[in-house]
């Protein structure tokens, strides 16, 4: 295994590490936020290593593999502040969730 | 087979194991925004597994079906959470 290949394999695990840790807490958190909070660094550190590896592989797809990173990076947030202002008006009361500290009452 | 295909044939398996816990919360998700969330994240495991696919595989031809997937993801997520919330409007 050349020092290249290894290089790949180091940045690619991070990533699956990162997705593993998040599928954990997306099955083990209490409620729907904190779920959300774990989806959150899978959606942007673990998918953006993977797709980095995948550039690093295949020097020719590198740009679009940036293009990719900086979307997801977009998007991520955006899914996240719609899905968490869904769940907040649906659930009826706010008493459901463990909440500190609450802005939208 | 190489120790490389064998690191990229083990990090596929942790990466289908991952994926089969969020299936779990699908089923178990007590309501909507719950499955949402774990629809977000079947989304983003499909779009590794193909990343990983690709490097394992020899195949960069791959590569350009992660944006349409990136994106159909995205679509899915946000017009799930807007039809919640619109539901809820109505009522």
């Amino acid at each position: 295994m050349t020092y290249y290949e290894a290089l790949i394999l180091t940045v690619a695990a991070f990533g699956v590490l990162f997705m593993l840790i998040s599928a954990v807490g997306i099955l083990r958190l209490p409620d729907v936020f904190t779920r959300m909070h774990a989806a959150g660094k899978a959606a942007t550190l673990g998918i953006s290593c993977l797709m980095i590896a995948a550039g690093i592989v295949y020097p020719h797809y590198l740009g679009r593999m940036i293009v990719l990173v900086i979307l997801f990076f977009i998007t991520g947030p955006i899914a996240t502040t719609t899905m968490a202002r869904a769940a907040y008006r649906t659930a009826g009361s706010p008493d459901k969730f463990f909440l500190k500290h609450n802005e939208m009452k | 087979m190489t120790p490389f295909e064998l690191g990229l044939d083990i990090l596929i398996g942790l990466l289908s194991l991952s994926l089969a816990l969020c299936f779990v919360r699908l089923y178990r998700g007590p309501d909507v925004p719950n499955r949402t969330v774990a629809f977000d994240m079947i989304a983003l495991h499909t779009v590794g597994l193909v990343a990983l696919f690709a490097i394992r595989n020899g195949a960069p031809p791959l590569l350009d079906i992660m944006l349409v997937t990136a994106v159909l993801g995205f679509l899915g997520t946000v017009l799930l959470a807007r039809y919640l919330e619109q539901g809820q409007l109505e009522e």
